[in-house]
């Protein structure tokens, strides 16, 4: 179905993941402009492309489930807006899906709840890896110093972590982000390796999943 | 896979400037090459990224089979730190390899404060960073770029130099090292072929000779280079520019340089003779390209790179004799796309409405006038052919269609200039701040923004002011103080570091003793000495007190017929000519422009650009 606003979903794959977020703004635009894809521009006297991003991607994390919205200057079918971009885009960043949107939708932040995150972790034992899961499941609180705009506070991140694993060496955890709040699975896993004792690092992280 | 490890890459600041993979880069397989050339900025990526010259070669490199050019940048000091201790060396972008086992490793020289990065460089990809040091299976160092045309500061780091525009010259260079390569002659077998190519400088062909009080002497081929070595170096120029390399790709960086945009060089050169500025010597004759062929390489950048702007690039925009056709031409394409022109040295004598009309149908962004002097005899003396009716119809111009931020561009320490001419400068922006009233009386407005700059006059090499001295370090803080307190808080007010000028007057016009200096304080520092966090003028002023002599200092009467450390180069300009120019400046005589009537300044040999039919 032929639509002019969309929503994509982009991988950022290994050799794009310091790429910033704010660049990653400039990497589609022009992307846009080299596959002379008719987009909206915002009136005014200096024009933008109408695009909106999801959250901000950390820099050094990969990515299956990046969002963006788009309006386009006229409708386009999903499948041609996935061929257009991909054959301009650069590196490791492909459009793996595009859904139409029709008005009034939610924005990228209210339609998402939870994230999914996979992660190496640099050399751990199994014995670790036990004592880890065992502190996450049978901790009541995990209380954490968290940075937010108005400064750092201590809360409680356990509501925040919808799932927790630590198995063959890799972390499996599902997170909050979107309205409800955001939890960078990085500081779930330092809090839980604190609560366990235990000391481990994250040596890469990617995230397989919105919803 | 990035050269440098992730776990190193996450710990330092913009990571991505090291990882490569850019939009647009070449990647070639290199066992199907001859030739590997680390093509280097002293700088960091984003600036860099920045300039026209390297990407410009980097094309041209590499649309041959045998050579594969890659780009190197500078490490910020906080990846470098972690380098040097776990014993990673530079590394190209593009392959993500060390340079060390590369063909060549070529430094484009854009300002003297680059020079303790350029050693820096040369020792972290773990080579010697003198010359004399380095022996067979090490790269060649190559230098190129303006700052060639004194290349004696660091002469000593370079096995050769490419003096003048690159393009017919460089591949000349790799190909003659090609051939040497495949004849597997001894080291110096290929300076002395390459020294016989017109440009090349190979300086440690050359002796350089000093007085008993220390001052410099002269420069001679060595004896058993006579023959070999030309007892002059006259800089390399291509005649024909129209039909000269167009870049029809560039590379598009993930982070933002500080220019990304795409780059159209509309000419090379400059026919005003400006008598402080280098470039105005060193670049000629002028050298045009029709507007078809910048509007073909327009569209062709414009549509693989999808930049959003397009800057024209030359000395002075609107000297072209094309303007109006280019911008006609270019504004068709921009306007639909939504995308910027941007016309950077503008000079104000021939800024036309129209062209202001054109521009501002996409964005209105602010304009500079570069006065350069206060007063018209100061004017008259650097030969900048601007008198004030010109800025107050201008800015008349630029007022009334909608502008209110001007900023306006001088320099102080110019050779004659004394507190009157200084203090015409806060008295022409206030005139120019009358006008903006004037063109709205009855209306009601904002304050107009008008900003004064002021930078420091460094004497360069080939101008006819190489021979006056720099005013002291306590002079050009007197002289920003003057101007600043006769400004006083209603206009801003923007000054270079006096600092930085005093450290680039001593690289400017220094003789081979000047790699002392540059080697000792970046044995101290550590380099980026362009960056004003990292620069420490006391550690330069140190050394240089330490070393004494270093080069050609200059007087208040000018000696002309002094022996200058950078006669080795003949930029094409006769030394009657600039000697000519020296007394016309002392009498505030002004020489017109080169189209207006030959001054008879000898680049006519070159037989190219604005010099054809005079």
């Amino acid at each position: 179905m032929a639509a002019d606003i969309m929503r994509l979903t982009y991988k950022r794959g290994d050799s794009v993941k310091f790429v910033s977020h704010l660049d990653f703004v400039k990497v589609f635009e022009r992307a846009i402009r080299r596959a002379r894809i008719e987009v909206a521009f915002s009136c005014g006297f200096n024009p933008r492309m109408q695009l909106v991003f999801g959250n901000p991607l950390p820099v050094g994390l990969t990515s299956d489930c990046e969002l963006l919205d788009i309006t386009f200057a006229r409708p386009y079918e999903p499948s041609e807006i996935i061929d257009l971009l991909n054959s301009t885009l650069p590196g490791e960043i492909t459009v793996l899906s595009a859904k139409p949107l029709i008005k009034p939708y939610d924005s990228i932040l209210c339609s998402v709840s939870f994230a999914e995150y996979t992660a190496r972790i640099g050399s751990i034992s199994p014995e670790d890896e036990d004592s880890l899961n065992s502190a996450f499941y049978s901790c009541k609180e995990l209380m954490t110093m968290k940075r937010s705009k108005s400064g750092e506070k201590l809360v409680d991140i356990k509501p925040m972590i919808k799932s927790f694993l630590v198995k063959d060496g890799a972390l499996y955890i599902t997170v909050a982000t979107g309205m409800g709040g955001n939890l960078r699975p990085e500081l779930a896993f330092s809090a839980v390796c604190e609560k366990a004792g235990v000391s481990a690092d994250l040596i890469s992280i990617h995230k397989n999943n919105m919803y | 896979m990035s050269y440098i490890p992730d776990s190193i890459l996450m710990k330092v600041e913009k990571p991505s400037r090291y990882t490569g993979g850019e939009l647009n880069s070449v990647v070639k397989d290199k066992s199907k090459v001859d030739v590997r050339f680390a093509f280097c900025f002293a700088d960091s990526y984003e600036i860099g990224m920045s300039h026209l010259g390297m990407k410009l070669l980097y094309g041209l490199l590499n649309e041959r089979d045998w050579i594969w050019c890659e780009r190197v940048f500078a490490p910020w000091p906080d990846l470098e730190k972690i380098m040097r201790e776990k014993g990673y060396r530079l590394f190209a972008h593009e392959s993500q390899e060390e340079i060390k086992d590369f063909d060549f490793i070529g430094f484009t020289l854009q300002y003297e404060l680059s020079y303790t990065n350029v050693i820096n460089m040369i020792d972290l990809a773990g080579l010697p960073v003198y010359a004399k040091d380095r022996t067979d299976g090490m790269p060649f160092v190559i230098g190129g770029g303006p700052a060639c045309v004194n290349a004696e500061p660091i002469a000593d780091f370079f096995d050769l130099f490419n003096v003048g525009d690159g393009e017919d010259m460089l591949p000349e260079i790799l190909d003659c090292y090609r051939k040497w390569k495949k004849e597997g002659l001894p080291r110096i077998e290929f300076l002395k072929r390459a020294a016989k190519i017109e440009g090349v400088y190979v300086p440690s062909f050359y002796d350089v000779k000093y007085e008993s009080d220390g001052s410099f002497a002269g420069i001679f081929v060595k004896d058993e280079f006579k023959g070999i070595a030309p007892e002059k170096v006259l800089r390399r120029v291509v005649p024909d520019f129209e039909n000269t390399y167009l870049m029809k790709s560039q590379v598009v960086p993930y982070l933002e340089a500080i220019h990304d945009r795409i780059m159209l060089e509309i000419f090379r050169g400059c026919v005003r003779g400006c008598r402080f500025c280098q470039a105005g010597y060193i670049y000629r004759p002028a050298r045009e390209r029709s507007p078809g062929k910048l509007i073909d390489a327009a569209v062709a950048l414009s549509e693989c790179t999808g930049y959003e702007e397009i800057s024209l690039l030359s000395l002075a925009t609107d000297d072209y004799s094309g303007l109006k056709e280019l911008t006609d031409g270019l504004i068709d394409y921009t306007e639909k796309r939504n995308m910027n022109i941007s016309l950077p040295s503008l000079r104000i004598d021939s800024f036309s409405l129209d062209l202001m009309e054109k521009i501002s149908k996409v964005r209105k962004s602010g304009l500079t006038f570069a006065l350069e002097a206060g007063t018209q005899r100061l004017r008259d003396v650097i030969n900048k052919g601007i008198t004030e009716e010109d800025l107050i119809r201008s800015s008349k111009l630029a007022f009334s269609s909608g502008h209110s931020s001007v900023k306006l561009y001088f320099m102080l320490g110019l050779p004659t200039e004394t507190d009157e001419d200084l203090l015409a400068i806060p008295a022409l922006a206030r005139k120019v701040r009358d006008v903006y009233y004037e063109c709205h009386r009855g209306e009601k407005v904002k304050s107009p923004s008008i900003t004064v700059s002021v930078s420091t006059f460094v004497p360069k090499a080939h101008t006819p002011f190489q021979w006056f001295p720099q005013i002291s370090y306590e002079e050009i803080k007197r002289r920003q103080r003057l101007i600043k307190d006769a400004l006083g808080p209603k206009f801003g007010f923007s000054w270079h570091d006096p600092e930085l000028s005093v450290v680039e007057n001593y690289l400017a016009r220094g003789d081979r003793r000047a790699s002392e200096l540059i080697y000792n304080v970046w044995k101290r520092t550590g380099g980026f000495d362009s960056w004003s966090e990292f620069f420490s003028y006391d550690v330069w002023k140190e050394e240089k007190e330490r070393i004494g002599v270093i080069g050609f200092e200059g007087s208040l009467t000018p000696d002309p017929d002094a022996p200058l450390p950078w006669s080795i180069i003949d930029i094409g300009v006769t030394e009657a000519f600039m000697k000519r120019e020296l007394e016309k400046a002392l009498r505030a005589e002004t020489t017109p422009d080169c189209r207006t009537k030959c001054a008879g300044c000898g680049v006519a040999r070159y037989k190219g650009g604005v010099c054809v039919g005079c």
